[in-house]
């Protein structure tokens, strides 16, 4: 299915030929569509993300210029204008082709009805989908990939990753999520710096690592069976697991992945993880969700506008979402990318140019699937009456309705009540998302 | 659910399932019991076999077996080893027979008292490291002087600087014609700026003054260095365990992530000054010293957080940071569900604006004319106006003294020391303890240390060690060593920047490593838990369920095998480490002989080809699931 692109567009190829690859893939050989959450840890100022400039309260709040965080309505620093109302970043400008092909939308004004201001209860209460309430000790994404169709995870080698050194939260419970920190060091003795695994070829030690010649080669083995042996113990399953995906991981080879068409995902630890993410997809090792973070969002003191710490953070995230999507190409009809955060922040800047914790704040939906080239939620306004508690943008759309969304059509996931116990959902409460 | 639990909101419920083996063998069994349906977890459709801690609705420990095992006392060695798992990082070799012979009591008794033990060869060593002894002054100033800027800009005026040839080519763009010129005319006007540019006069004096005092740039990043490593040398060789393991706990309650702004010379002072010498204190003192922590004012914000002023032109400046007075309510004293509202969270705020740091100096500060000095009311109590600094010890008593702070960290020290999920019973009698002494802390931790629960069966290995007390148990296990560093040497002064670079800069990622005989702090980073550089305020969870995942596992094998083939750079290994040595011996030595059957029959079988390779029966051992237990 070679299809030609046009400059950073990748085509995606019409509609009917996709489903028809993807409904001969689904049979057997572990292709089928991926769910990717990128969790913005720390409260992305979802003002900065799509920036409201068509609204005047906008710049009553933030000024622009020297200290102030506003982003101007025109000009060399001014919004990347999406639709007369809204533009993105200037740092985003990347995704901007992105969302005129119709492959990136925006929510606005999406948070919890729970008002709590505390990072580490806002993003319990997002990972377990239930605002309010900390006695679920499970993730929504277990959840939610626990009620997928059954097909789903036939033949699958590795269904669910998640870029991260622990299991976070929105996969607790799910116990085929794999935390890999990263690819290329994944494997015992693989790292480079210890010994070589099944006795040589791959992963030499480098730099004559003492006691190179002290004959550890099977080493590995010998832990497998250690941890096999380990039966009823908590370690036995966390060791299974290890193994298993290290057999399959070995396979990949990722240090020599290069990303198609040339996509720079840059540096950043998001932009390493995303190309990973999409190696992993390409695989076809049926992965079904995958999750990767980025910290450094909690920006109190010297947000910065145009350019600054704020822009910074930004640029990554739009360089590795842009090579994301350049490097998957037609790949991306079955990837749907979600960032979120788990609040926003306040809307007037602070004392010391910066923005305290706020509420309401913004997504981004990336993939074929995505219904983009538009802003979706309803706009709450930031005149002081129409702020949440006289300071934050509002919250017009309960998270769980986007959540709910992605998991029903890039998961197949009709059992809402499962996933979201305590809040009433339907395919109704929608936002449109994703194309039906 | 009792109501206490329900309320406390901190214990992990599904932690019962990894604390307790017999419960997490046969999960069928372990129905829910009393948790309402609307707040159990949701059951996964029967075809997908879920995973056990996803699945099942959390027992609450009434069951009559539960009880049971925390009555079950540990017999003398058990318990020997039990008390160098929990209060000491792991018994040294042959260190289970000297604390049995001492009696396990006795013991904890002298580690209750850290200076009724003499511990002067580890000052000895520790003496190499004198960058952390600087004065608040000279830590301010070597972060200032490692100012990137300053850095860059010096860089820049080097005429055979790389940087400058590829400016000067961007640079000479701006006259040539532009080919898509909105885009190439701003980058060739800002390479033009950076090029022109010169040191302001702040710059030049924070310059004069760095050289002046014989720094050289990095310095501050080698500071943050040798205080990783010192950590590392005390946990590793020093006779206080008990002080060691309390001054985890505590840096690791008051969380400051190295990583932002002068946090990476400024945690010296919060170390050495603010956590170290208040930790057998009353609480009260520890949570002021905390307040006055030049590093915490820094990380939490609080620094800059003023009454709003006055400006020219009718504008208002400075004004109100809410983070320090959110966080030391919710994660330092009452807990989440302490009983504060956002409002007490802008009126604690308020009490403390001034409280900030010297800006050349690296000492606190009060700052009168920054602060608030309007009425406030937090908790429902009235702080009458015009307090001054004594409105932040006002909420700081109060604070101190709340039976929510009581049982907020009376539950995190018992989940530290006890178990994941702690016995109710233990938790409410240390709280109880707290409540009466009025949080007076080596009160505290002798009603934890020397209660039935913590010498007993329900608690004995029930925690998984740390990525940091799983190396280090390690290297005290084999009796190695962590080498001082010493930054007038050149070869150590670059291993001080390595690790210094791991926990305090936000762009140095361990697991990027792929280099042999990285330091031991590296290894602990590539673990996942990075030494002072733990990115939200909470700090790391004293929940251990959480610490074992595949990729944990990975990376633990891979210390192990590091570890023992002499590949982590920086901990010395005597080659007798590794003779060959009966397997019983190991066990014993290695794992208290805690070896079950089937990890004795799998090490035996994979080292019947090379009997002799005690490298390798040690890497295993290491690596095994036993040992990953405390």
């Amino acid at each position: 299915m070679a299809l030609a692109s046009v400059g950073v567009i990748p085509a995606l190829g019409p509609e009917f030929l996709r489903r028809a690859v993807w409904a001969d893939d689904a049979k057997g050989t572990g292709r089928r569509k991926t769910l990717v959450c990128i969790f913005l840890r720390g409260a992305v100022d979802g003002l900065s993300v799509v920036v409201p400039h068509g609204d005047p309260d906008y710049y009553k709040l933030r000024t622009v210029g020297a200290g102030g965080i506003a982003i101007a309505r025109t000009g060399q620093d001014g919004v990347v204008d999406l639709d007369g109302k809204f533009g993105l970043h200037p740092a985003l400008s990347m995704l901007k082709p992105i969302y005129d092909a119709g492959h990136m939308g925006a929510i606005h004004a999406v948070g919890s009805p729970n008002p709590t201001r505390s990072h580490f209860d806002a993003q319990d209460y997002m990972e377990s989908a239930s605002p309010g309430n900390k006695g679920i000790r499970t993730g929504w994404l277990a959840r939610a990939i626990a009620a997928c169709p059954e097909d789903a995870r036939n033949g699958a080698k590795i269904s669910t990753v998640s870029l991260t050194a622990q299991v976070p939260r929105s996969l607790d419970g799910d116990r085929d999520a794999l935390a890999i920190p990263n690819l290329q060091t994944f494997g015992i003795g693989r790292d480079g710096r210890a010994m070589p695994i099944g006795g040589g070829g791959k992963g030499k030690a480098k730099g004559g690592a003492a006691g190179a010649g002290v004959g550890m080669g099977d080493t590995s083995g010998g832990f497998e069976a250690l941890y096999a042996g380990a039966v009823g113990d908590v370690l036995h399953g966390a060791g299974k697991e290890t193994f298993d995906a290290v057999k399959t991981l070995n396979g990949l080879d990722p240090a020599r992945y290069r990303p198609a068409k040339g996509a720079d995902y840059s540096r950043s630890p998001l932009g390493q993880s995303l190309q990973q993410i999409a190696q992993l997809i390409k695989a076809d090792l049926g992965l079904e969700v995958a999750f990767a973070e980025a910290g450094g969002w909690d920006t109190h003191v010297g947000q910065g506008g145009a350019q600054g710490n704020l822009a910074r953070r930004l640029s990554e995230l739009g360089q590795a979402l842009a090579a994301f999507y350049t490097d998957l190409g037609d790949r991306m009809g079955d990837v749907t990318v979600l960032t979120m955060s788990e609040f926003g922040r306040t809307a007037r800047q602070n004392g010391d140019g910066g923005t305290d914790h706020g509420h309401g704040t913004c997504f981004l939906a990336l993939g074929g699937d995505v219904a983009g080239g538009k802003v979706l939620g309803e706009w709450p306004g930031l005149a002081p009456n129409q702020l949440n508690e006289g300071r934050d943008l509002a919250v017009t759309t309960d998270f769980r309705r986007i959540f709910g969304e992605v998991a029903n059509k890039q998961l197949g996931v009709t059992d809402f009540k499962s996933v979201f116990p305590e809040f009433s959902l339907s395919a109704r409460d929608f936002r449109g998302v994703l194309k039906s | 659910m009792s109501s206490s639990r329900a309320k406390s909101g901190f214990l992990p419920l599904l932690a019962l399932l990894v604390a307790t083996p017999s419960l997490w063998a046969a999960p069928a069994t372990t129905k829910p019991k009393t948790a309402p349906a609307a707040k159990a977890p949701v059951a996964k459709p029967a075809a997908k076999a879920p995973a056990a801690k996803a699945m099942e609705a959390p027992a609450m420990s009434s069951a009559a077996t539960d009880d049971a095992k925390w009555r079950q006392p540990l017999t003398e060695a058990p318990a020997a080893l039990h008390v160098l798992n929990r209060l000491a990082f792991g018994p040294l070799p042959g260190q289970v027979e000297e604390v049995q012979q001492m009696g396990v009591k006795n013991w904890i008794e002298s580690q209750l008292k850290p200076d009724s033990i003499d511990d002067s060869a580890l000052e000895k060593k520790l003496a190499v490291f004198k960058l952390i002894k600087s004065s608040p002054e000279t830590l301010s100033l070597m972060y200032r002087g490692d100012n990137n800027n300053i850095k860059r800009i010096l860089a820049l005026q080097n005429p055979d600087s790389k940087k400058r040839a590829e400016l000067e080519a961007v640079a000479a763009q701006k006259n040539a014609p532009a080919e898509n010129g909105a885009m190439a005319m701003p980058a060739a006007e800002q390479a033009k700026s950076r090029l022109d540019r010169a040191l302001n006069e702040r710059q030049q004096q924070t310059l004069e003054e760095f050289q002046g005092a014989g720094m050289t740039f990095g310095v501050s990043v080698r500071t943050a260095g040798e205080l990783v490593q010192a950590k590392l040398v005390r946990a590793t060789e020093s006779k206080r365990q008990l002080q060691e393991v309390l001054t985890d706990f505590w840096s690791n309650h008051f969380n400051i992530d190295m990583r932002k702004k002068a946090g990476r010379t400024l945690k010296v002072l919060d170390d050495r000054d603010t956590i170290r010498p208040n930790m057998f204190g009353s609480f009260r003192q520890l949570l002021g010293a905390s307040a006055h922590s030049p590093a915490m004012m820094m990380y939490l914000d609080n620094a800059s957080s003023t009454v709003a002023m006055k400006a020219r032109g009718g504008k208002t400046r400075g004004g109100l940071n809410e983070n320090y007075a959110r966080e030391l309510m919710e994660l330092h004293t009452l807990g989440v569900d302490g009983g504060y509202t956002q409002a007490d969270v802008t009126e604690v705020a308020r009490c403390f604006t001034g409280w900030s740091v010297e800006q050349d100096g690296g000492a606190f500060v009060f700052r009168p004319r920054t602060h608030d000095d309007g009425e406030k009311k937090v908790l429902g109590r009235t702080i009458v106006a015009n307090g001054g600094q004594n409105d932040g010890e006002q909420v700081l008593d109060m604070l101190a003294s709340s039976p929510s702070t009581a049982k907020f960290l009376s539950t995190k020290l018992c989940q530290r020391f006890v178990a994941d999920e702690p016995p109710a019973a233990l938790v409410d009698r240390v709280t109880q303890t707290w409540i009466r002494t009025n949080g007076d802390l080596p009160s505290v931790y002798r009603a934890i240390f020397l209660s039935p629960e913590f010498l007993s069966q329900g608690a004995y290995r029930s925690k998984i060690k740390s990525p940091f007390e799983y190396t280090v148990s390690a290297v005290r296990a084999l009796g190695g060593e962590v080498s001082a560093l010493d930054e007038s040497s050149p070869v150590d002064s670059l291993r001080l920047n390595r690790i210094g670079n791991i926990s305090a800069n936000q762009g140095a990622r361990a697991d990027k490593k792929g280099r042999a005989r990285e330091p031991l702090a590296v290894e602990i980073a590539a673990l996942g838990q990075p030494v002072f550089a733990c990115q939200p305020p909470t700090g790391w969870s004293e929940d251990s369920s959480g610490w074992v995942s595949a990729g944990a596992i990975v990376g633990r094998l891979n210390f192990a095998l590091s570890l023992t083939s002499g590949s982590v750079g920086d901990v010395r290994l005597n080659s007798d480490t590794f003779r060959a040595a009966p397997l019983d011996q190991l066990s014993k030595q290695l794992v208290g002989g805690q070896m079950s059957d089937a990890t004795r029959a799998t090490i035996a079988r994979e080292t019947a080809e090379a009997p002799n390779d005690g490298a390798k029966v040690r890497a295993l051992i290491l690596g095994s699931p036993e040992f990953q237990r405390r």
